[in-house]
């Protein structure tokens, strides 16, 4: 029963929560629109712009219906879906590979300080915070394109193009715009204050395994780094496919954006909203999985 | 003179330059320091040197030294008179670095070195105004969310920082750049907004730890007001070092937002200098070449300043977090 109100009451908050984002992306949308009056030209009203976005959410959660586009008279949900899976499968991959890279790496720099290995690594790890994605993704891009680049998807293409193909990019985004360092900061401190404690040490002494104890500690802070992050990631997202391939989300957001197409953007803000208030939701639940200590 | 003994625990702790290079995070801390001095001894420069005669070229100014027309910028003056559209040399106006332009010149034949350092003083504008909207709002909401626990105030202060946490950033700026037709202060005060939330969980966060300590029920019980209580002693004695680090790495994420967004064409408008904009020019545009092999004078100085700039900013930030003891986990949520 208690389980079941939270649970509603979460839901509850992220319905309220995404309201609050879909609703001043639609106020903000309402300044692309024009509206003539006796031959003058305005932008819509406020109270114009609430009574019709109060239609809009209606439609939306009632028929699923996300309206059309204004350029091209498509469903806008058949516009998006398309370009939409690229950009999913981008960010899911690129947060593996950096949760794939960095616990080890943070693990490592806790248990094993003041070894060469550490002492040259871990300030090389500043670089990579230091290094914007598209800077990162504009220099690699030549030489993708040279040997990856270009697919003829009717012709027989092998495994491994694609896996470059698709792998490059996802691995440009995990590493690049500082995800790397911040989880391999704060897993090294995290793991580094449960080494030293006497549990872990009457466990080294018994020889018992530890590794199970200290991955679950290591989860906590890459859960919370990949949540408070996630905003920037699909951002980052947007910026590799704009610079990787030639249709996406991002060419979508920007053409709707150069023809003034409110609908579609709105409901790319939508999904990507709701993505993340997801991610927000996983993040409690899996924090309570790994460390019960912290239910409330 | 005598000296007044005062008990200040920090007079026992050792000083002088050795002292400093035996704490944690000094090594981080001067070559932060360094890079960020050069910085700002950068931005100067690019917006004073022309105007203090220190350098012959401005920022915006088109050279046409090696032509007796202007380039062509645009196609239709590369159409109104064509006679010359087709030579090579017409239409390729940049140099590379040759005496008098040291890192050479852009597509539209201007000085690429003051250009770069130009845009350090529109970046540490940008980044100021940011900063301070964020420090404002954000303070704000934390107190609020923290001291006015389950009253209707916390609860809407809780559901702006949570909406606000829940935007799809990059969507929002570049439709803020594009209706504001790139203002910078639109942009400025978007960011600001945005980054609002990591101070607010910070001042929350620090609230509900010391609420119920002795000197803040003292503090009520003297009859100080909310305000005070909240502005001084919570915010100026227990946060300045969290809200010194943040500020640092906010400074580091304004670049790097508006690199990015300016890259993709929707960050700070055309007279004002942007790094992000110089490495789409200089890199070919949207379907970047091998600029490192190719022309590597217009793409890699703005590339090098801002890896470098955001490289020293977080060295910054992190020896000061080292050296004030801030565990790293204190200011994620």
């Amino acid at each position: 029963m208690n389980t079941l109100r939270t649970i509603l009451k979460e839901i509850c908050i992220a319905l309220l929560i995404l309201i609050g984002t879909t609703f001043t992306i639609y106020l903000l949308l309402g300044q692309l629109v024009y509206e003539h009056h006796e031959g003058v030209r305005t932008t819509p009203s406020f109270f114009s712009l609430t009574a019709d976005y109060g239609e809009w959410v209606t439609d939306a959660v009632l028929r699923g219906d996300l309206g059309h586009s204004a350029t091209t008279n498509r469903d806008v949900s058949d516009i998006i879906g398309t370009g939409f899976r690229q950009t999913f499968l981008l960010v899911i991959g690129s947060l593996f590979v950096s949760i794939l890279i960095a616990i080890p790496l943070g693990v490592a720099a806790a248990i094993r300080t003041n070894t060469w290995f550490v002492r040259f690594f871990i300030p090389g790890t500043y670089l990579f915070s230091a290094l914007p994605v598209f800077l990162l993704a504009i220099f690699i891009r030549p030489y993708w394109v040279q040997s990856f680049g270009i697919l003829d998807w009717y012709a027989d293409i092998p495994l491994s193009r694609i896996i470059g193909y698709y792998g490059i990019p996802i691995i440009i985004l995990g590493i690049a715009d500082g995800v790397i360092g911040e989880m391999i900061k704060h897993i090294r401190e995290v793991v580094g204050g449960m080494v030293r404690e006497n549990y872990i040490r009457a466990a080294i002494a018994r020889s018992a395994r530890i590794s199970k104890h200290i991955l679950k500690n290591a989860l906590l802070p890459v859960f919370t780094i990949i949540t408070s992050r996630f905003s920037y990631a699909l951002g980052g997202a947007l910026i590799v496919e704009y610079i990787f391939f030639s249709q996406g989300i991002s060419i979508v957001a920007l053409d709707a954006l150069k023809y003034r197409d409110p609908n579609v953007l709105l409901a790319i803000g939508m999904i990507f909203s709701l993505l993340i208030v997801i991610a927000n939701i996983m993040n409690r639940v899996l924090t309570v999985i790994v460390d019960p200590r912290t239910r409330t | 003179m005598k000296k007044k003994f005062t008990y200040r625990p920090e007079v026992f702790r050792k000083r002088g330059i050795k002292a400093f290079f035996r704490r944690p995070g000094s090594v981080s801390i001067v070559i932060g320091s360094v890079i960020t001095i050069l910085f700002l001894i950068g931005a100067l420069y690019g917006q004073f040197a022309y105007r203090l005669d220190l350098y012959p070229h401005s920022p915006t100014e088109i050279q046409y030294d090696r032509f007796d027309s202007p380039p062509p910028s645009t196609l239709l003056r590369a159409l109104l008179d064509r006679r010359e559209f087709f030579e090579e040399e017409y239409w390729y106006e940049y140099t590379e670095p040759v005496e008098g332009h040291i890192l050479g010149t852009d597509n539209d034949g201007r000085d690429i070195f003051i250009r770069v350092l130009n845009g350090a003083s529109t970046y540490l504008y940008a980044g100021a105004l940011t900063v301070f909207i964020s420090l404002v709002i954000g303070i704000f909401l934390g107190s609020v969310t923290g001291y006015y626990k389950g009253k209707i105030t916390e609860m809407i202060a809780n559901y702006i920082t949570s909406v606000l946490d829940a935007y799809p950033r990059i969507v929002i700026l570049i439709i803020v750049a594009f209706i504001s037709h790139f203002n910078l202060y639109a942009i400025t005060i978007a960011l600001g907004i945005l980054n609002a939330t990591r101070i607010a969980r910070i001042i929350s966060g620090t609230i509900e730890s010391l609420k119920n300590t002795d000197f803040i029920l003292a503090a009520k019980e003297i009859g100080l007001t909310d305000i005070t209580i909240i502005g001084k002693h919570i915010v100026w004695y227990n946060c300045r070092h969290l809200l010194s680090i943040q500020i640092i790495y906010g400074f580091a994420s304004v670049i790097l937002i508006e690199a990015t967004l300016s890259y993709i064409g929707y960050g700070i408008g055309e007279p004002l200098v942007s790094w992000g904009r110089m490495i789409y020019e200089g890199s070919g545009g949207r379907y970047p070449f091998n600029f490192v092999e190719g022309i590597y004078w217009q793409a890699v100085p703005p590339a090098l300043a801002i890896i470098g700039t955001i490289l020293g900013l977080n060295l910054l930030g992190d020896g000061m977090s080292k050296m004030l003891n801030v565990k790293q986990t204190e200011y994620l949520l």
